[in-house]
């Protein structure tokens, strides 16, 4: 991975996130909406933690507080020990929808970031080479992103994501869009990309197969305002099979968790 | 969009339009209406070739196209920067969309008498009805376009660390440009009303004055030959200018199958 990161940046490692005592309020025009919390969470160096949870316990707020793009209404959340109070190119978020740039060819659309910051152009076409090479996406440097089908441009935000060297990856059901097949194949990438490159992980889903396939630990959110209702630790060699049948069994046990918490609050959401 | 019947569709529209000149030629031949009130489409060739002939007629087109690429130019350049202005800022932009919104109700030919009193009888008052009419379209679209960009690009952004500035050059003005391009598109369109309009009514030369000594004239035959040139010259322009440039950003833009 040293050899992608920019000569002027060191390679960054992966990073400790300490959420204490978070909550976030928002304000609608009927009355104050809590959403998450209060929530305390610990994500270690290099840790994949996977959020689960039903619809609308605020999986995606807690992601979009620790990106910096709302900030908590009480609590603290720090990255390595400092305050968390803006976005930034350390914690890179990667969305449902890919959010490509379609004006941006692919290879343009992966140097984004790097031209940001103002990387060499003699220096732009081996890194970014090499970031499509990693996403298995070689030879696409010149497709437009409408031309890409959807598995495509989700790795091709993750080749941008990845090109900036993060220590901290923010997930926001990046799967969830895609067919069953295509995201099979993408979780055998994703483990593939983050054995090279050691990232502090935070993943929301929906799918409980896809957080024991993927994470290290999984943490079972409660209905709004979300807070920890189980934690989940997955200690399976890596790297793992989707359909793994301890994959499948703690699949199994982390949706029990989950209907639990439904039956608990009487929700009818699916997870 | 059906693009298997597109060559069929092509016959088609010219069948249809021959038939529809046809219909005309029949309808001038049966003497139905007198001719000066309908000319038959003979009559009105043999009118235009000698308006070519004599000269008229390429002046009055170049007159009017050089009017209308001067104020054009001057029009888009207010209409993108203040629709800029308005993309940017919420307050501005409800003040001059109100504004806005109320002058495109106007017909492009209501805004010649003002100009005449504001401008007399020279070339400014017609500028005025071009930028008038044509102005607040463009500056609409531009703000809208602004203000429409997706929020989650405006997330990416902020993620891989760009500034306010830079966000703006490289991911909101990117994003605006479809919407920009149909605005100026439109807005060609009302200026090239507006330019003959104002000729129509106070100009010694241009399109728009030869369809106004036409009907001095009671020459139908020249008033229907310049409204022809009108909208073939106008489509052309469209054609030639933006149409190609539009498709191309759009279907860049992922916005339209590509064929």
């Amino acid at each position: 991975m040293s050899a992608v990161a920019s000569p002027a940046i060191p390679p960054p490692k992966p990073a400790r996130i300490e959420l204490r005592e978070v909550s976030k309020t928002f304000t609608t025009r009927h009355a104050l909406l809590s959403a998450v919390g209060p929530i305390s969470l610990t994500a270690q160096e290099g840790e994949f933690v996977a959020l689960v949870g039903p619809s609308g316990c605020g999986k995606t707020t807690l992601l979009n507080l620790v990106a910096g793009f709302v900030a908590p209404s009480s609590g603290e959340i720090t990255l390595d020990g400092a305050r968390i109070v803006s976005p930034g190119a350390d914690r890179v978020m990667i969305f449902q929808e890919p959010a490509l740039f379609p004006w941006l060819d692919v290879f343009d659309n992966v140097a984004f970031g790097l031209r940001q910051r103002r990387m060499r152009r003699d220096d732009l076409d081996p890194v970014v080479g090499q970031l499509l090479a990693k996403v298995h996406l070689g030879g696409f440097e010149r497709a437009l992103v409408h031309e890409l089908s959807g598995g495509m441009k989700q790795r091709v935000a993750l080749a941008r994501a990845l090109a900036l060297d993060p220590g901290v990856l923010l997930c926001d059901e990046p799967f969830g869009s895609l067919d069953a097949l295509t995201r099979e194949r993408l979780y055998a990438h994703f483990q593939e990309l983050l054995g090279q490159a050691r990232k502090t992980v935070l993943f929301v889903t929906h799918n409980t197969r896809e957080a024991a396939c993927l994470a290290d630990r999984v943490v079972v959110l409660s209905s709004r305002p979300g807070q920890v209702r189980a934690v989940v630790e997955v200690a399976l060699p890596r790297p793992r099979d989707f359909y793994d049948p301890e994959v499948s069994r703690l699949a199994g046990h982390i949706l029990a968790e989950l209907r639990r918490e439904m039956d608990v609050r009487g929700s009818d959401d699916a997870a | 969009m059906q693009r298997s019947g597109s060559w069929r569709n092509s016959v088609g529209v010219v069948l249809f339009l021959l038939a529809l000149a046809g219909i005309w030629q029949l309808v001038a031949s049966l003497g139905l209406l007198p001719s000066y009130s309908l000319p038959s489409p003979t009559a009105v060739g043999k009118r235009m070739a000698e308006l070519a002939a004599d000269g008229s007629l390429a002046a009055g087109v170049r007159a009017s196209l050089t009017r209308m690429l001067l104020g054009f130019c001057i029009s888009a350049t207010l209409g993108l920067l203040i629709g800029l202005a308005m993309g940017l800022s919420s307050l501005v932009n409800c003040c001059l969309r109100s504004l806005f919104l109320g002058l495109q109700t106007l017909p492009s030919v209501a805004w010649v008498p003002i100009a005449l009193m504001l401008f007399g009888l020279g070339d400014s008052a017609i500028y005025f009805v071009i930028i008038a009419s044509s102005m607040p379209a463009m500056a609409i679209a531009t703000g809208d376009g602004i203000a429409n960009v997706p929020p989650h690009y405006l997330r990416v952004a902020q993620n891989l660390g760009l500034g306010r500035l830079a966000t703006g050059v490289r991911v909101i003005l990117p994003a605006a440009l479809p919407g920009t391009m149909t605005g100026i598109k439109l807005g060609w369109t009302l200026g090239w009303h507006g330019v003959v309009s104002a000729e129509l009514i106070r100009s010694t030369i241009g399109l728009g004055f030869l369809l106004h000594m036409g009907r001095e004239l009671n020459d139908a035959a020249q008033v229907v030959g310049v409204m022809l040139v009108t909208i073939l010259l106008g489509l052309f322009l469209d054609q030639l200018l933006f149409a190609q440039l539009e498709r191309r950003i759009r279907h860049r833009w992922g916005l339209e199958a590509s064929s």
